[in-house]
């Protein structure tokens, strides 16, 4: 339940509202007795919070121009100037920036709000402050009432606001395009004249007051709207007249408390409705009062908020531990489930492979010999004998006769090759690679007869090469010493003198180098 | 003020340390357990993967030894497993020079070292391989001589033998070509044949 103080000068009334409930109401006067009574009520708040709301006639709005400057220095200025003006009011005030100086220096133009006399509810602020009553804030009606301007009145320009919250004052409040300008109280009395009169005649004062301090011009249109309750309407409606610069609008309570959000409006005047506008404003954004006031209020907002820590870390630790208790519990199966399954298989070990452990561990051992063993076997064809029957067969292709090899040096060769005179006969095989292990062997004899000239030793050199270039499993070849190499890739370095008298050629000497496939020994 | 407030409210901010830190005890407790619990999970799961990885090791293994350990037990027998025969080498070759296969011949044995393959025991893990180096020199009638030299050697040496390289040469004036079977020139011949023993690396 939400408590609102309305304080209209020698009147306090406390509501009480539950969400959008009105649920009662106490009105107190500020009298020994009333003010008893309200110490009585104040002892039977076990808790919440209150806010109140001010409605008096000793609270001042002026519009001023300061110069343009940071946060800190504007408040030391508007400070200044309150203590100026309104000594006892240091604590009693409150301003915003509503708009800025076009021209010069730009000032700022503030508007100060200003309860001109604090004493008028410092009994009543006594009184809650003895019985350590949280007070969240106070309130200025006039400046809250802005808001219930910008939900009733469609026109923008110029509003007045006339409500009546006690029976014996009249509130005027003046707006330009929704923004509060200026307001006041007129005390009125009315067993004298009608409301209606008296809203006549407040209307017609303050409109001119409003023209004479330039709030509006002198033919500006002023759109009245007229709080109060429904059967008073007629009444004053028969007072004030539409004219072409006044126009009257009026808003019966009961209409108005749809349109702001609650269900229901005590009594026929307006503060009910200020107090819930109040109780829906933010809870630490009050106009007045000096910061000890509202230290009980900071206490309890305190506590709360660390009853509040206190509950969610609770509450969060329990939901974390429990999360860890079932995930442990889900963990927990699991692991059984596994050991379960690691025993089986063990049993399963010992039953089938256990007493053979030991020959097991030689597995590789056994299989690595034996494919070695292999590797090494599939070499037989990588022999001398082998790469000789090969190399006759080739000469016996080429149909050259009168071939005599006088030297062969065979070796195994592993990898490509590049130049045959850097192959090493003596270089170790590498059985763990996967190069194909060929042969390799330097060949020199003697070509030809020693009655063979010039063309036949050619043609037989062509023959034997032209055979050997067509063969598949010939690798590579290369002539080392061939005196008739007459192959168009190859270098021809030879010298020949005419001898008359010689009856043999002396050109019969070769060599080659070949490197013969090995038969896909891998 | 504002130490006032706190003042006045400092049993309720006692509270709240005392509830944050119980609560942090607590979840740190309730962690503690929950790791635990992932732990003993996690081991429980090293060693079923353990087992499980010993018994299709095991498993594999039975299938190598199906697969290769009578060849295995044969090549044992004959001697080119575990250790090198060097006598019987030396038999095999006088057994081929009294054959008539070979006229004469000179050897010479360079004693044994490790066979040097870098990637060896990746190809062939579990194993040592050790190599002797032998040098022959042989006179010969003709080049099939040392083919049937070579054939004798395999056929009734306890021994793995790789040739390694051959030199075969008529000396002086050649008469006849080396290739030549009926050819009239002796001709010599020096070889140099690797023999391989193979030793489990556990050994």
């Amino acid at each position: 339940m939400k408590r609102i103080f309305y304080i209209s000068g020698f009147k306090l009334t406390a509501f009480h509202w539950q969400g959008k409930d009105f649920v009662g109401s106490y009105a107190f006067d500020q009298t020994e007795d009333g003010l008893g009574l309200f110490t009585k009520y104040l002892e039977s708040i076990k808790s919440g919070s209150l806010k109140i709301l001010v409605d008096v006639i000793e609270e001042d709005f002026i519009k001023e121009k300061i110069p343009h400057v940071g946060k800190n220095d504007q408040r030391a200025i508007v400070s200044r100037y309150i203590n100026r003006l309104y000594r006892k009011s240091s604590d009693f005030y409150t301003y915003k920036i509503i708009g800025r100086e076009t021209k010069g220096r730009k000032d700022d133009i503030a508007l100060y709000s200003v309860i001109t006399n604090p004493e008028v509810f410092s009994k009543w602020l006594d009184s809650i402050q003895s019985k350590q009553i949280p007070l969240s804030g106070i309130w200025s009606l006039p400046l809250i009432s802005e808001s219930i301007v910008k939900q009733i009145a469609n026109e923008s320009g110029n509003v007045l606001l006339v409500s009546q919250q006690v029976p014996n004052n009249l509130r005027q409040s003046f707006f330009i395009n929704g923004k509060f300008e200026i307001s006041r109280n007129a005390v009125i009395n009315p067993d004298e004249l009608s409301l209606g009169e008296y809203i006549n005649e407040e209307v017609e004062q303050t409109s001119r007051f409003l023209a004479n301090q330039r709030f509006i011009g002198f033919d500006e249109i002023v759109n009245i709207h007229v709080i109060c309750s429904s059967r008073d309407i007629e009444n004053i409606k028969t007072e004030c007249e539409d004219t072409p610069l006044k126009v009257y609008h009026y808003h019966a309570i009961n209409d108005i408390k749809d349109t702001i959000g609650c269900n229901e409006v005590p009594g026929d005047l307006a503060s009910g409705l200020f107090s819930f506008l109040c109780k829906s404003k933010s809870i630490i954004s009050g106009h007045y009062g000096p910061k000890e006031l509202f230290r009980y209020f900071y206490r309890k907002l305190l506590n709360s908020s660390i009853h509040a820590i206190n509950f969610t870390v609770i509450i969060i630790s329990i939901l974390i531990v429990i999360n860890y208790f079932i995930n442990s519990q889900v963990l927990e199966a699991e692991t059984v489930v596994l050991n379960q399954q690691k025993d089986r298989i063990k049993n399963k070990y010992n039953r089938d492979y256990k007493q053979n452990e030991s020959e097991l561990s030689q597995a590789v051992a056994i299989q690595s010999s034996v494919l070695f063993y292999d590797r090494v076997d599939a070499l037989k064809n990588i022999s001398p004998q082998n790469f000789m029957n090969k190399f006759s067969l080739f000469l016996q292709k080429s149909g050259v006769q009168n071939i005599t090899i006088t030297q062969v040096s065979w070796s195994s060769n592993q990898g490509n090759v590049t130049k045959t005179k850097n192959i090493k006969s003596n270089a170790y095989l590498e059985f763990s690679s996967n190069k194909e292990i060929k042969h390799f062997a330097k060949i020199k004899g003697l070509i030809g007869s020693k009655a063979d000239d010039f063309g036949n030793a050619v043609r037989k050199v062509n023959a034997i090469l032209a055979t050997l270039d067509r063969h598949q499993s010939i690798e590579r070849l290369d002539i080392i010493k061939m005196p008739f190499d007459v192959r168009p890739e190859s270098d021809l370095n030879n010298s020949y003198r005419f001898d008359g008298n010689a009856k043999e050629s002396k050109h019969r000497d070769f060599e080659f180098h070949v490197v013969v496939k090995g038969d896909g020994n891998v | 003020m504002y130490k006032s407030i706190l003042r006045s409210s400092k049993k309720h901010i006692i509270s709240m340390m005392i509830v944050i830190i119980a609560s942090a005890v607590f979840v740190a407790t309730g962690y503690y357990y929950w790791n635990n619990k992932i732990e003993k999970k996690q081991s429980a799961n090293r060693g079923l993967q353990s087992i499980l990885a010993k018994y299709e090791l095991a498993k594999k293994n039975t299938e190598i030894i199906n697969n290769y350990k009578s060849k295995y037990n044969q090549l044992k027998a004959k001697g080119m497993i575990e250790s090198e025969n060097r006598l019987s080498w030396i038999k095999g070759i006088e057994l081929a020079v009294n054959k008539n296969l070979i006229t004469s011949v000179q050897y010479k044995i360079n004693k044994q070292e490790k066979y040097k393959d870098a990637g060896l025991s990746q190809s062939y893990p579990g194993i040592e391989v050790y190599m002797s180096n032998m040098t022959i020199e042989m006179d010969l009638l003709h080049e099939g001589d040392l083919y049937a030299f070579f054939n004798e050697l395999k056929n009734n040496v306890n021994g793995l033998f790789e040739i390694k390289s051959c030199d075969l040469s008529i000396p002086g004036k050649p008469i006849g070509s080396i290739l030549d079977s009926n050819s009239e020139s002796n001709m010599k011949a020096k070889c140099f044949v690797n023999w391989y023993s193979i030793k489990s690396s556990r050994a």
